[in-house]
Order: structure tokens, then sequence, then C-alpha cells
């Protein structure tokens, strides 16, 4: 039941490698190119946005994340006039800290798209596999199961589990999961059909290999790069989502810190010349993770996955 | 020269213009009719004869009205030339009818009364009771007969015919129709019958220009809930009905407005236009559009690009709207009061099942907020003043006791007195009186909600956090939807060790004790302090002799004071943001939920 | 080729059941719509009555055959939040909004991403590519709302360009929504066109043009790019499902009167009918759409029906 092979398009076509760097150009473009083999800007970007103040928000962090005080509120940020240097991005309508709660959000967002990623490409690893492996029956439905999940819509699903069981972090991954899996679950099929019928499969198969080992030791390492590229491209999507989320109430709950929350949050200030910091500063925290995990996603697509699987 | 001073003047010139020019015709009384009911029993001592509350704090915006007397002649005198198209940008309610039996009083106020007017209307200025399609109106001793006399130049829009005492009983049922949802549906059925057929048989057409409602329960206040003060009784066609059944109220429905009902798309618009030569006010504009958005910034953003002329604007953005040279104005009333209520708070009656406690009793005596000194704790802990002028831009009066305000009958002025030495802020008092209680350090849930008028609620919550953390309560939060709490908290009576802020509107005190405080079906909260609550509740709502009744109010609300059976933060008025290059003056009483009625009075800029 | 076409449409058929029991089974736990619809003041007894006026209290499976016989003719019964209306009506109201604003969105996208996939091909590598890049990724890294309501501030507010929002001001309306709903979709959309036109250009045919000393433009914008556009299309099905996730949010800025704002709301007050009616007719848009792709597909390459 190959019906479903022009999916391969799609699916790896959106994260579709970019072909080795034949000529290099001259000038800005070498130093450009330069950069592109060793993605500092990225790396470093990520470094001091997300990693560094995820791992050490306690120790660097200079006030309490959910406390604040009323008397304190919206003070802008320390190059305006009325700023402090306590406050070095300001606080928001509760007078919280802003920097703070970027460095706690940043924890937050890390563990929300690291959780979310991991158990969607789990499931839709094994899934795909499976299926692109054994296919016929298992095939189709899964692959009905990838309809269904695809032409849900997230948002009310996110909605009416909100409802359900209430806003909180194990709901958004929930949703992000519900959300995704079918995406590797797609890519990852169509890969496997790939490399179904080349040699070495064979081969195992006729050494006597079992279908669950030659699934696991020989079509999972030859998928498993495509798999890390739409895991790096996606972590910028799951953090949008949350925030979208928050936008619509069923996102993670006040008053924790989660980027996607001050934003939905600061919203109602963002044209405002009295708060137009409280969404701003945590927009441009998710702009740079976004760019720079779209940035290393691309070069790891390089790196990984030199050759050219364009159908 | 201000503002106000101006509009006094404008004011003034145009009544003495209006008087001498048009025989002071504009605002004609009907012929031949009582203003008010002449107070031959208690009944007629309205209990809301409220005023504005004389303690108000420093107000940085500008009111584009003085408050005055009743119906006088007021700028809207000075209006010659009609204004067209009026939009108002709005946020789209949850029920959107033309059906008042089909949602909120909120709801109704907002979309039918536009097209049809109640019985008794309410004044813009201090939102009293006062004759609308009823002239005047009486009970009889014991206050389960109420007479109300109606006049009979009215006519149905749309050609249904003139409007008799026929249409009243029939507008009454809707609203105990077995699918309504109105807010009073449950006290109309509760006081005129369960079903529509009840009601029929209950509220009994004398003549066609008098009807009698025969109370099941006596009650004090009936003339306030049939009024559009709280009620969602407006008037609709019976011979529609008969002729076009629901459906034709669905898409055209006919009422006696100062408004005409014309279209409406919904989460767009709702469209009326100008019913001329109307027996209260006719509108100074052509017509008038609701125009529903749901987000702050894109009402405000219509109103700074001149596409609407006033919006519902949350008080964040005032700054910002003032600036661009918009307008804020306030209700002439107080209409929202917000609390926190603190839970799991309820005195058993001795020997009744709950005395011990229990899975399914809101009792439990393992709750520390059954101390009465944790609850003067957590009301010390809150900093009402910050709250009120980071949060509310100062506009807020003081609240001492929910569900009371000094204008509205039972209040104590010692509340207010005590209100500082009782319940001032005082973190040191509150950690001791923590210790002394022996729950130092207790766990508490704090239940972040919201609900329509106070966008604050959140902040105030998240606020409240950083109070009740500083004297040592371990606090966690919760973001919940009003519906959940409703649903896992205080409806299977589970508010155990947890604190919620909630909001009332602007109404006699024992509508709120009534689901706040008092036991037995329609007690919520169950958050009596004292086993007199449900005596005193009797008592208030039945006795027609105003002092009695006043005097049971104002035992309730010591008991509620004395023992901080809540913890209320603050009287909040309704606010707007008008574009003063087209709106000229909007006057509106705002006790309703801070629902936008009296539209017709308002005056396009001259 | 029949009996492929039959059992496909038999598949979707049967995912269209699955999907009807997911559906009802979630809008119920969502909870009771009568906690939200009731006012404050509303007493258990109330709630009864209301309830069985609704038929909300008959056994869970009952409702559930009960819906699945009336969905099959179309009918998911009266909205319980906006009385006197039909949920299916409601949503076949709305839909022509939402799918018209997806359209002009998708078009924005194309637009956008094409002319930024070509270039960063052809000039691979340079300052172009790169600044190409960034265009197509800042929307991809932003909350759609946030880029709503700053290009409502500024184009509107500011500039005056645009209606602020609404429907009502025809086809000025559409641009600021769909080019927030649309740029998230630009990045996607130009790194498949990039791909592929690395693809085109690298081939034997392309080569013997330039050779023959066609003009470098008419290579890249004709023989190429006909060839590349071709991958962007069957990205098709995936577009359908992600910009409802976008157009929810922008629905609700610009007050577009769509379905995602109905479905949103719908699904806060537990209205049940009109939850179920949007997704079943989102899925069914959904389903039939790949299936027709599905079947085209076999149609053009008999291989397909066959294996």
């Amino acid at each position: 039941m190959a019906a479903d092979d022009r999916i391969r398009a799609p699916a790896i076509a959106e994260e579709t490698p970019a072909p080795p760097d034949a000529a290099r150009g001259i000038g800005v473009g070498r130093i450009m190119s330069e950069a592109r083999r060793y993605p500092v800007f990225p790396i470093l970007l990520l470094l001091i946005v997300l990693v560094i103040p995820a791992a050490f928000a306690d120790f660097i962090a200079p006030h309490d994340p959910k406390l604040g005080s009323l008397g304190s509120k919206l003070l802008p940020p320390v190059w305006m006039e009325g700023g402090t240097t306590e406050h070095l991005l300001g606080t928001d309508r509760v007078g919280r800290d802003i920097l703070t709660r970027i460095m706690y959000g940043a924890r937050v967002s890390v563990v929300t798209a690291v959780i979310a990623i991991f158990i969607a490409g789990i499931l839709g690893t094994t899934m795909g596999i499976v299926a692109g492996y054994t296919g016929g029956m298992v095939d189709a439905v899964v692959m009905r199961l990838v309809d269904i999940s695809l032409s849900i819509p997230i948002i009310l699903l996110a909605l009416v589990l909100v409802a359900a069981v209430g806003a909180s972090m194990g709901t958004v991954i929930t949703v992000l999961v519900l959300l995704m899996w079918s995406r590797y679950a797609r890519l990852v099929r169509g890969e496997t059909l790939a490399v179904r019928v080349q040699d070495f499969i064979a081969r195992a198969q006729v050494s006597g290999s079992s279908h669950r080992r030659i699934m696991l030791r020989h079509v999972f390492p030859n998928v498993f790069n495509s798999i890390i590229v739409l895991a790096t491209l996606n972590v910028g999507f799951v953090i949008i989502l949350e925030s979208t989320l928050s936008f619509l109430g069923a996102g993670i709950p006040p008053p924790q810190p989660a980027w996607g929350l001050m934003v939905a949050d600061g919203r109602v200030l963002i044209t405002s010349p009295n708060g137009w910091w409280v969404a701003m500063f945590p927009g441009l925290a998710i702009m740079l993770v976004v760019l720079s995990m779209n940035l290393l996603g691309d070069w790891l697509r390089d790196r990984l996955d030199p050759k050219q699987r364009q159908v | 020269m201000s503002k106000i001073a101006v509009l006094i003047a404008v004011a003034l010139t145009a009544a003495t213009v209006t008087i001498v020019g048009c025989g002071g015709a504009v605002e004609q009384p009907a012929a031949g009719v009582a203003t008010q009911p002449q107070a031959s029993d208690a009944a007629t001592a309205a209990p809301v004869r409220p005023s504005p509350l004389p303690a108000t704090p420093a107000v940085t915006i500008v009111a584009t009205a003085t408050p005055r007397p009743t119906n006088t002649p007021s700028a809207a005198q000075a209006v010659t030339d009609l204004g067209g198209r009026l939009r108002i940008a709005s946020v789209p309610p949850v029920q959107q009818l033309v059906g008042s039996w089909l949602g909120t009083t909120t709801a109704a106020n907002m979309q039918v009364r536009p097209f049809s007017d109640p019985l008794i209307h309410t004044d813009r200025f201090d939102g009293s009771l006062v004759p609308g399609l009823a002239t005047s109106w009486e009970a009889n001793e014991d206050g389960t007969q109420w007479t109300f006399h109606l006049r009979d130049d009215i006519e149905f829009q749309h050609g249904w015919g003139k409007f008799t005492a026929h249409d009243v009983p029939h507008s009454t049922g809707l609203i105990v129709k077995e699918d309504a949802i109105a807010s009073d549906t449950g006290i109309f059925r509760e006081l005129f019958g369960n079903t529509y057929d009840d009601v029929i048989n209950n509220v009994v057409v004398v003549d066609d220009n008098t009807v009698r409602y025969d109370v099941q329960v006596p009650n004090s206040i009936v003339d306030f809930f049939i009024s559009a003060q709280q009620g969602n009784l407006f008037m609709y066609s019976k011979a529609q009905f008969e002729a076009e059944g629901l459906d034709g109220y669905e898409a055209r429905p006919a009422g006696v407005g100062p408004w005409q009902f014309e279209e409406r798309t919904l989460d767009v618009n709702l469209l009326y236009s100008r019913v001329p030569d109307h027996y209260r006010r006719s509108p100074f504009f052509e017509e008038l559009e609701w125009v529903l958005i749901p987000e702050e910034n894109t009402r405000l953003a219509q109103l700074k690009t001149g596409q609407v002329q006033i919006g519902e604007i949350s008080r964040e953005l005032h700054i910002d709207a003032v600036g661009s040279g918009l307008e804020v104005v306030q209700s002439q009333l107080p209409s929202l009061q917000v609390t926190f209520i603190i839970g799991g708070v309820y005195n058993p009656e001795a020997g009744s099942e709950c005395a011990d406690g229990g899975e399914r009793c809101f009792y439990q005596p393992d709750e520390p907020h059954l101390d009465v000194r944790v609850r003067e704790a957590i009301n010390r802990a809150i900093n009402r003043q910050e709250i009120n002028e980071q949060l509310f831009d100062g506009i807020g009066q003081p609240h001492v006791v929910w569900g009371y305000h000094p204008a509205l009958p039972g209040w104590n002025s010692r509340w207010l007195e005590e209100h500082e030495e009782k319940y001032g802020f005082d973190p040191e008092r509150a950690r001791q009186l923590l210790k002394e209680s022996g729950h130092e350090g207790y766990k508490v849930k704090l239940l972040l909600t919201e609900l329509p008028g106070v966008p604050e609620m959140i902040p105030m919550g998240e606020a409240t956090y950083t109070y009740l953390t500083n004297v040592g309560i371990d606090v966690t939060s919760e973001a919940v939807e009003w519906s959940t709490y409703r649903a896992d908290y205080y409806r299977p009576g589970r508010t155990h060790g947890t604190i919620a802020a909630s909001r009332g509107t602007y109404r006699p005190a024992e509508i709120t004790v009534r689901s706040y405080n008092r036991s037995g079906p329609t007690g919520f909260w169950r958050t009596s302090v004292d086993p007199r609550t449900d005596t005193l509740y009797d008592l208030a709502t039945r006795s027609m002799d105003p002092v009695v009744k006043a005097d049971a109010l104002r035992e309730l609300g010591d008991l509620k004071f004395d023992l901080y059976s809540e913890a209320p933060i603050v009287w909040l008025p309704a606010q707007l943001v008008i574009d003063p290059r087209e709106v000229g003056e909007y006057v509106w009483p705002g006790n309703i939920n801070a629902s936008f009625t009296h539209t017709e009075y308002i005056t396009p800029a001259q | 080729m029949q009996r492929y076409i039959l059992f496909r449409v038999g598949q979707s058929i049967l995912a269209l059941l699955v999907l009807t029991v997911v559906v009802f089974t979630l809008a119920r736990v969502s909870g009771d719509p009568l906690d939200v619809l009731l006012p404050l003041e509303a007493t258990p007894a109330d709630a009864a009555r209301v309830r069985a006026a609704w038929g909300l209290d008959r056994p869970i499976h009952v409702q559930y055959f009960t819906f699945l016989g009336n969905a099959l003719k179309g009918d998911f019964g009266e909205s319980l939040r906006i009385r006197g209306r039909t949920a299916i009506s409601l949503v076949l109201e709305r839909l022509p909004n939402t799918a018209a604003l997806a359209g002009v969105a998708v078009i924005v996208a194309v637009v956008v991403a094409i002319p930024i996939g070509v270039l960063s091909a052809v000039k691979k590598d340079t300052p172009l590519d790169y600044i190409g890049k960034t265009i197509a990724l800042f929307g991809q890294s932003l909350p759609a709302f946030w880029l709503g309501l700053m290009m409502m501030w500024i184009f509107a507010v500011q500039l005056g360009w645009f209606p602020v929002s609404g429907k009502e001001h025809g086809a000025l309306s559409f641009i600021l929504p769909a080019i927030a709903i649309g740029w998230f979709q630009v990045a996607a959309l130009m790194r498949l066109v990039r791909s592929s036109m690395l693809d085109v250009l690298d081939t034997e045919y392309v080569k013997l043009a330039r050779i023959k000393g066609v003009p470098e433009w008419k290579v890249v914008w004709k023989h190429c790019l006909r060839n590349a556009a071709i991958a962007p299309f069957t990205y098709f099905a995936l577009i359908i499902g992600s910009l409802l996730v976008g157009s929810v949010s922008i629905e609700f800025v610009f007050a577009w009167p769509g379905v995602g704002r109905l479905a949103v709301d719908a699904t806060a007050a537990r209205d049940f009918p009109v939850v179920q009616a949007v997704v079943i007719t989102f899925c069914l848009v959904y389903i039939v759409a790949n299936l027709l792709v599905d079947i085209a597909y076999a149609y053009v390459d008999p291989r397909i029906r066959y294996s």
C-alpha cells in the first residue's frame, strides 16, 4: 500500500537538505559561509538566551519570578526615563522583574519543548518505522491515524483538554505531542520506505535478523538524521504554539513565567508607550531562539543529510 | 475652563433654550401620569434609591456630565441635529440573543434593552426605579400582590399593535420557559411560578392597562426584579408570538424601546434604528450599532482611527487613549464589587448531617479558614489601597462588606469608620495572627479566575499571591476558568483550602447574601460564618417594613464584617472611552454589571 | 483503479467514524455547558430543567447514536450558546470567511516564498540568500497575533492604509490578516522552493539551455521555476491543517467572523453541537482533499494502485 508515497515529497521537502556547499563565494559571502560551516551565531545566541538562563536561573536571576510589588509595576527598562538598574528590562503589570521572568521562562520553554518533542519523536518514529517497514494493514491503519491527527483542529483539541483537565504544563505538552507525533510518523515512514528497498536490508533479512532488530539496527540509524533535523526545527514551532495557546487562555497558566504566556499576557500593552516592554522582551527572546534554532536546523541538515533526497 | 464647567454651562444654556423655545416638550412626561408610585405602604420605600458614595477618591479622568436630579433637562436638550450612526465597540457577549430569557442580565441589557422597555425604568443619574411602561405601582401589605398601572399610548414596533396588559404575563412567562437561562430565571420561578403556564395564572390581567403579580413567596423587592435594573424582563409582543412564534422574535423582534431592531450578524454587529416619537426619549442618533470586537487593542485602534465613537477599553490603556485625544467617562454609580472568597467557611447547624463534616459537606472541621484569625490575617495581608491605585487607577471606592454599599439599605457607617482598624494593611499583624492561630505557613490554593467587566482580576490575583506569600502563607496558584471553578469547587462544596476572586453588581445586599452566604438551594458558597444568617436573610427578604428590613440586613452585615467572612477589595464604576469629536454626553448609571444602558440619551458632539 | 478508489473511500469513511467517537467523547469530557451558560444564581434544580430541555440528561451512548444518525443527515443539532440557530448553519455561515482569508494567506505565502526561494537558491550563500532567509524565518519566529497587532498599529492606526478590523471594507480588509497568517507558512514554502530550485538548477537540461545561450533570467524564472514549483503544491495538505492554528488568533485580533473564532467560543461555552459540527466539517474537508489528491496521484502514476 504505497499510495502515500507522494507524502514523502512534502514531508521530506519540508526539511529538504541543501546540497553541500559546492561553490564558495568570496568576501562577505565567504565569511557567511564559514560561519555557516560552524554555526557560531546561532549557538552563541542559544547559549545566551536559552541554555545559560535555563540552567542557572536560580543563581543569576536578580529577583523572584513569581513575586512582585504593585508599587513598582510597569517600570520601564533601565535606559528609559524612570528605569532603574534594579530592573534592567523593566517590570510587568504586577511589578515582577521581566529579566528574571525571561530567565525562568527559558527553563519552562526548554522543558516544555524538550519533553514534548522527545515524546512526539519517539512515538512518531516508532509508528513511522513500523508502518513503513511492515506495510499492508499496519501501514494503512497508522496512516489513517496520521490523517485523523492532522485533520483535527489542534487548537480546539487544546481548548477541550484544558476545559476537561485544567491548564497546566502537562496539558500543553500533551497537546504538543498529539499535534507533532504525526509529523514524525509521516517523515519517518517516508524515509523507511526508501530505506527498506535497499540492499543491506535485504541482506539482513536473508541472514535471519528479526524484524525488530532490522528496524532498530538498520532502519532507525538511517532515518535518525532526519528526525534530529525536524526536532531542531520544531523547537521554535513549539514555543510559538505555546504562545498561541496562552493567547486563547489554554497555555501554561499564570503566574508561571513562560515566554508564550508573557507575550500573550502583555499584548494589551504592546503598542502602549507605558508598557510595550512587557511583551516585547519575551517576544524578542522567542524570536532569537526560533531564528537560531532554525539556522541550526538548516546547518544540521547540511551536515547530517548531505545526500540529495529530494524526490 | 474645565470640561465639567463647560458642560454645566452647556446644560444650563440648553435647558433655558429648550424651555423657552420648545416649551420643555422634548422629554415630556405622559399626560396625567404619576411620576412616582404613591407610597401608600412600605413597598415603595424603594430599597433602591441609591446616591453615589460621597467619599470619592481623586479621579483623574473626565466625567462628561454632572450628576443632577432625576430627568431634569441636561445637555441632551441642546441637540439640534441628529447624529448619523453611533458605533460602539464592545466585547462580543457570550450569549448573542434577542430573547432576554436566553442569557444573562448583562447580555439582555446590551442586546434587548435598546429595542424594548421594561415595566419599570431606571434613572440614568442615580439608578433609581422610575416609571417606564408602568406609570405607577403598589404592593399590598404582606408583599404578595404587586399591581402595575400601564400606559395606554404605546405601540409595538413593526406594526404589531398596541402594548397592553396582556403582553405582560406572556413576557414574564418567557423568563421561566423550560430552556430559559436568564439570570433571573431562578428567582422568577421562585416568585411567579415554575412554568410558562403557572406564570400566566399568577400574573393577572386586571384590565387592559392594569396587571397584578401574585407572588408565591412574599418579597419586598419585586419591583426591583421587574425593573430593568436587575431584571431580564423586557416586553415582547404577544401578537407577534401568536402569529410567528419564537422564530419571529429571532428574525425581527418587535419591542417598545427607543430603538428598533434592524439586523445582526453574529460575532460582527447588531444594528438598530431610531424610533421617532418614543414616549421616553427618541435617540439623538439615526442608528445604533454594536460593533463586536474581542481584542482589546483592536477596539482601541478602531477608536483611534475614528471608526467607532465609543469603546469598551480596559483601564490599562486609558492613558494611551487619553493621549490620543479620546476621553474616559464613567458611570454614575459603582457598578461592580470585587472580593476574594475565602473557601471552606461554613458554619453547620448543630445536629445537621454535616455537623461533623464529611466528604460531601462544605463544613470540614480541620479547615484553617474556619478560624477567624486566619480570615483576619488574609484580610490584613492584602494592600487594598495599593491594588486600587495601581490596578484600578484609584477610581475604586472602599469596599468593606461584600454585598453592601453605603447607598443601599442595610449599611452601617461603623464599618467604614472601623475599616482601617480592622481591615487595614498590616503584614506584621497578619503574621502574628497566623502564629496565634497555629496555622502559620498553612497551605492555600489561590484560584485565578476572570469574569467579564474586571480584566484586572488576574493581575489582582497575581499581586495577592505576593501579599499572601509575604505573610508566610504557603500559596500555590492555579488559573481556573470560572465555569470550572463553579463545577469543580463551589457547586460540589469543595472550596476548602482555596481563595478565589469574585465580582458582583450593584444591587440590594440580600441578593448577594442569597448567593454567597445563605445556605439552602440557592446558597452556593454558603460562606456563612454564623448560624443566624438564614433567619436574618429571610427576615430581610420578606419584610415589607423598610426599617425591619434594613435592620436585619445590617445585622447580617455586622456578622460578615466582624467575622471577616470574605475579603472585599473594591467598588468600581463602569468606564468607557469616547471620542469627544463625535460624542457629546453619555450619562448612564452603570449599575447592571457595567452594562451600557440608556444609549438613547447619548448626544452627538455639537 | 475503481477498486483502489473504493478501498481508499472506505478507509476515509472509517477514519471519519473513528473521529466522530473521538470528537463526541472529547466534547463531553470538557465539562458541562450548563456551568458556563447558566447564570451565577442558577440553582441545581434550574440546571436539571435546562439539561432535560436540551436533551443532555439522556444516557451518553443514546446521545452518541442520536448525534451520529443526525450527523449523517448533516444535522448537528441546535447551538446551545446561540439559541435558535443550528450548529451547521453557523459553521457554513462562517466557513467562507475563513476559507477566503486562508486562500489569500496562501497566495501571500506563495508570492513571498517563491521569489525568496528562487533568489536564495540562485544566489546561494550570498548575503541575499541570508537576507531572504531571515525575512522568511521572521514570520515563523513570532506568534501570529503579535505580528497582527504590530501591523495593525503601524499600517492601520499610524499610516491609515488599511482598515483596522472587520471584513466590511472589501479587499483591503484581507491584506493585514492574510499577511499575519501567511507569513508563518513562508519559511517552510521557501525552503521547499529553494531546495527544488537547487535540484533543477543542477539538471542536464538546464545546463543544456545555458550552453545554448538562453538568457540566465529566462533559465531561472521560466525553465527552472516551472519545474520547481510543483513541490510546494504537494505541501497543500499540511497547510490546511496548520492554517487554522494560525488563523484562530488572527480572527480574534482582526475581529474576523471566521470558523476559528466560532469554534473557540463554542469550546469555551461547551457548545457541543457547534464544536462537533466544526471539527467534523474540518476533518471532512481535510480527508476529502487528501483522498482526491491520492486518487489523482494514483491516476497519474499507475504504479501506486498496483502496489
